[in-house]
């Protein structure tokens, strides 16, 4: 089972906490769709005929293109890859590009899976977060997302940013308690961001732990009142309704990354694709034009980590123990070996015992463990 | 004899002792062209880079003048308070002295206390402004300084450029001009000074010594006379650049010894060679015995290293008969050594080369001086170790070293510095006006306060215009306190201090403030304690983390946050696990600097 990711590298005005690859001058627009469509096609085979569960199209901004745009690459990636029959198509849209019309146009594609950028409900907390949309273009970009039969929606919010208090988080979260998958992404500064240089100036005031942790129990206690399953560190969904695309990152998938910036796995190496549209648009055009540039060649557009099995026992422990599965204890003994599992039981001594769950078959964290899934992790590193 | 001149070089850092004496090396052709690397005389890296002389070193030019043929020996003298010793000894061996100055910089206090002990030792002095090519050479203001401090007269001063090699022929004239012939009488029963021993692994001990009187032949049967120990010479010769085998050596030259001395132990600065038979009644005086007077615990990072730091100590002590150790053992930091240092810097450049030289990861625990404790039951025990401290129902008295430290400065520094030794326990014994604006100051102050951080509070508070010097006294009573560290109410050992009551609370809150910034948040709240005995003086808490996950972490992320984990999981690997306690090593080592 795999997964491919289409990263769309535009955004019309970058988010003060934001720190993933995207440019505001959308000129380059139609070559850039051109050059995704290109990508696909050389890079058929990286999956190695693995059945694809999943496609996503993330960014940047996927819906500053045009419905029928997208479904273009669907049809490409249809046309080289094994499908699934139940695939997940998910597309991350922002509120204010979600007209009516847009929307229409949309259910006629192949998306069956919305994602909306929502942040909060509160126009003061957008302009914090410098979000381009308003509020009341949140609320309505939900309703008509309904209206047009997205009953696989799912909406981003997040908290411990500069401004929200308790209040306003229990605010929002009550608008979307109908919704069938949240992610509740707790701010992470990102040394590069406007906000991270605010709050170190002093113009902004970051929120303290004790309210973060107070914003995350209110919010676990808000799913379990609504029957969410918190099934990842920031994901919650109703029953059935977790994000497949995702939940492939942290059970050692393979996935294929289109476009600037987009990482690629295979089990053996990761890869991620140069963060610059204009290189990454003129390597592929020569590629198609000369005979000099060669995907496996010096002068490519990706970097690339070979990952040795350290590295991935490493990953798996850090991603799966994310999630409510936790890790398996099988999965280590099979891709691992058996050293890794002795490995992980001796590390385990130096966790506090009401963190982690160990049963015979997986291992998982508590839910007073869940807040130290980094700390935890890194304890149990080789 | 009369054409022999036996001359060092004092010179502040940087002034151009080095290229001086490279140049000087080049012009009597004691190295040829080819074969000069720069700065010959320095020739290891630590030295170089930190820019002391650490061990002397002499060599010997032959340079024809007039028809004559004279013998020039060089002799290095190393820099710094805690080499005082082998310093007075170089100069001793000498008849004469180039006092370098950098004509950029001026003359500075440091170049001062071993110009005094040049001066004591009734050298003949040549005042040389270096640096001479340079555009921002101030000859008029450096000249006025150096004649305010010497009395000699303007032309006396050489003017030169060690790096374009201008006016090297007047420093050699003024060498063998200025400075007096060597006296001495060949005749006389033996009598050679040792002022510097090396170790070669190939030769064992080579001793250096100049002879004041009578000769010395190979195969001769000498005796060390502070030693008592009586050797054969193997081999006997001068230093030019290389060694060169001579069949007899005569009083007023240097040269050097083997004898088949395997450690460094047994050659002592300032002893006295002399012959088995027809011995000299009398040892060239000044001869001391140095011992190490700072003491600190060096374990390896690494357990498994225990051996290897053992065998890189012996090695080390062979040719740094300064250094002493004795193995201990600590609750925290595993298998390790006390040692014993002449002080600080020595201390720095002991850990430094134990790095560089042998590639030996190290943790230092807390410097302590040496106290003589007299217990109840009347006796007398030399404690360097907090963990060598007898119950306090058993302890009669404690005492501690102090020493007589003098400070050369400038008038407008008196106060800054007055308060600076007053606060470390000082008493101030004489204030003597050198010139208008330069006055010695004379403290009696406890050892144990300057081993910390003295001599960066003095530079600082002097703008570096301040020389220090010292020697030992002798022990007085002292107030002393066992300071502990508890962590989660466990003592870590090494952390323990002797300090002076009047000290120990401040230092301990200083301590535990500190051991707050160092040891990163766990699972659990963690008590830091300081106590003296079963008193705690002071407390501080490090809250336990409270949380700590990221938010995302998807195809893009898991490279990125893998690496950062991976980073964190390493620094956990380099901490110490004490009690339930995770304490970085940069927690021992920051103890050191606190302020
Ligand atoms: N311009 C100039 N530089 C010099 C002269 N003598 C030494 N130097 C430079 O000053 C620095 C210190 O010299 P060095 O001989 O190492 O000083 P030491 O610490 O006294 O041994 C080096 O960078 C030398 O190249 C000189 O006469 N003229
Ligand atoms: C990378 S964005 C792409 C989707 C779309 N452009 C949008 O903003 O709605 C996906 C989600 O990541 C979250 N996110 C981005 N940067 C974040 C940060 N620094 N800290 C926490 N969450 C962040 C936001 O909630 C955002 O909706
Ligand atoms: S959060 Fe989304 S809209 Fe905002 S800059 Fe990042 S990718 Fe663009």
């Amino acid at each position: 089972m795999a997964g491919i990711y289409i990263h769309i590298p535009f955004c019309l005005q970058k988010c003060s906490y934001c720190n993933f690859y995207s440019e505001s001058d959308i000129s380059l627009k139609d070559k850039l769709i051109n050059t995704l469509l290109t990508e696909i096609k050389l890079r058929a085979s990286y999956l190695n005929n693995e059945t694809v569960r999943t496609i996503y199209f993330g960014g940047g901004t996927p819906t500053l293109l045009l419905p029928n745009e997208i479904q273009q690459m669907i049809d490409a990636v249809f046309s080289l890859f094994q499908l699934s029959d139940e695939i997940e198509i998910t597309l991350e849209a922002n509120p204010n590009n979600l007209t009516e019309e847009y929307i229409k146009q949309l259910s006629a594609t192949a998306i069956n899976r919305l994602s909306i950028g929502i942040q909060s409900f509160y126009d003061n907390d957008l302009q914090t977060l410098g979000r381009i949309h308003t509020a009341k273009q949140a609320e309505e970009s939900i309703l008509l997302a309904q209206k047009y039969h997205f009953n696989n929606l799912s909406i981003d919010l997040m908290y411990g940013f500069p401004g929200l208090t308790l209040e306003k988080w229990k605010y929002n979260l009550n608008k979307i308690k109908n919704i069938q998958h949240i992610s509740c992404y707790q701010l992470t500064l990102e040394k590069k961001s406007l906000l991270y240089q605010k709050i170190k100036n002093g113009i902004l005031l970051s929120t303290p732990e004790d309210e973060i942790i107070e914003q995350y129990h209110y919010l676990i206690s808000f799913a379990k009142k609504h029957h969410f399953i918190h099934y990842e560190t920031s994901n919650f969904c109703q029953e059935n309704f977790e994000s497949k695309h995702n939940t492939s990152y942290w059970q050692d998938a393979l996935y294929l990354g289109i476009g600037p910036s987009a990482h690629s796995y295979n089990r053996e190496s990761r890869q991620w694709n140069i963060s610059d549209n204009k290189a990454y648009i003129t390597f592929f055009e020569n590629l198609l034009s000369s005979e000099d540039y060669d995907l496996k060649g010096e002068n490519v557009v990706f970097e690339k980590e070979i990952l040795t099995t350290d590295m991935r026992f490493n990953e798996y422990i850090m991603t799966s123990l994310r999630t409510i599965w936790g890790c398996s204890l099988d999965y280590i003994q099979q891709h691992f070996g058996k050293s890794y599992l002795k490995h992980l039981r001796q590390q385990l001594s130096n966790i506090q015992p009401d963190f982690y769950i160990l049963s015979p078959s997986s291992l998982r964290l508590t839910e007073k463990g869940n807040l130290f899934a980094d700390y935890i992790a890194a304890s149990l590193f080789v | 004899m009369q054409h022999i001149r036996n001359f060092c070089i004092i010179a502040h850092i940087d002034h151009g002792k080095s290229t001086l004496a490279d140049r000087l090396l080049q012009q009597t052709n004691t190295v040829k062209e080819r074969e000069f690397q720069n700065q010959v005389l320095d020739s290891m890296d630590l030295e170089r880079e930190k820019g002391i002389t650490i061990k002397s070193h002499a060599v010997q030019m032959q340079y024809e003048q007039a028809g004559k043929q004279y013998t020039l020996n060089l002799i290095d003298t190393p820099g710094h308070v805690d080499f005082s010793y082998e310093v007075s000894r170089s100069i001793a061996a000498c008849e004469g002295a180039l006092l370098v100055v950098d004509a950029t910089q001026g003359i500075q206090a440091q170049t001062i206390s071993n110009l005094y002990l040049a001066i004591e030792n009734d050298l003949d002095i040549i005042p040389v402004l270096n640096k001479m090519d340079m555009p921002s050479a101030e000859p008029e203001e450096v000249s006025e300084q150096i004649i305010d401090l010497l009395g000699c007269d303007k032309e006396d001063i050489l003017q030169v450029s060690a790096k374009t090699g201008e006016g090297i022929e007047n420093v050699l004239n003024a060498i063998i001009h200025k400075i007096r012939p060597p006296e001495g009488d060949e005749n006389a029963p033996l009598q050679a000074l040792i002022f510097d021993s090396f170790f070669n692994p190939f030769r064992g001990i080579i001793a250096y010594f100049r002879i004041m009187n009578g000769q010395i032949h190979k195969d001769d049967f000498v005796k060390f006379i502070a030693t008592g120990k009586e050797y054969h010479a193997d081999e006997i010769g001068i230093l030019s650049l290389s060694r060169e085998p001579r069949n007899t050596l005569k009083a007023g030259n240097v040269g050097y010894i083997i004898s088949g001395i395997k450690t460094a132990k047994e050659v002592k600065v300032g002893d006295t060679i002399t012959h088995v038979e027809r011995p000299s009644k009398e040892s060239i005086e000044g001869f001391k015995e140095i011992k190490p007077m700072v003491f600190a615990g060096i374990y390896p990072v690494d357990a498994d290293d225990y051996e290897e730091l053992r065998s890189s100590l012996e090695k080390l002590q062979l040719n740094d008969a300064s250094l002493s150790y004795e193995p201990e053992s600590s609750m925290a930091l595993g298998f390790g050594f006390r040692c014993g240092f002449l002080g600080l810097l020595h201390m720095e450049i002991i850990q430094e080369r134990l790095d560089r030289e042998f590639n030996m990861d190290v943790i230092t625990t807390v410097p302590n001086v040496s106290y003589k404790i007299y217990t109840t039951k009347k006796e007398v025990l030399d404690v360097h170790n907090p963990s060598g401290m007898p119950p306090l129902n058993l302890i009669e008295r404690i005492e501690e070293p102090y020493i007589i430290a003098q400070i050369i400065t400038k008038t407008e520094y008196i106060g800054a510095i007055m308060k600076l030794c007053l606060d470390k326990r000082g008493m101030l014994k004489s204030q003597i006006y050198l010139t208008s604006n330069r006055i010695e100051i004379t403290f009696e102050l406890p050892l144990g306060e300057i081993v910390f951080d003295f001599y960066d509070k003095l530079k600082s508070c002097s703008k570096g215009y301040a020389s220090f010097d010292y020697h030992i006294n002798d022990y007085k009573p002292s107030k002393l306190a066992k300071l502990d560290i508890l962590l989660n109410g466990d003592p870590v050992d090494a952390l323990s201090t002797l300090i002076h009551v009047d000290n120990a609370y401040s230092f301990g809150r200083r301590m535990c403030e500190k051991l707050k910034e160092l040891i990163p948040r766990q699972q659990f709240d963690i008590a830091i304690q300081a106590a003296i005995g079963s008193k705690i003086i002071a407390r501080e808490t490090v809250k336990a983390v409270r949380k700590d996950v990221t938010a995302k972490c998807y195809g893009g992320d898991i490279s990125r946050k893998r690496k950062l984990l991976e980073k964190q999981k390493k620094g956990k690997k380099r901490m110490r696990q004490i009690g339930n306690v995770e304490v970085p090593q940069s927690a021992f080592l920051a103890v050191l600097k606190i302020d």
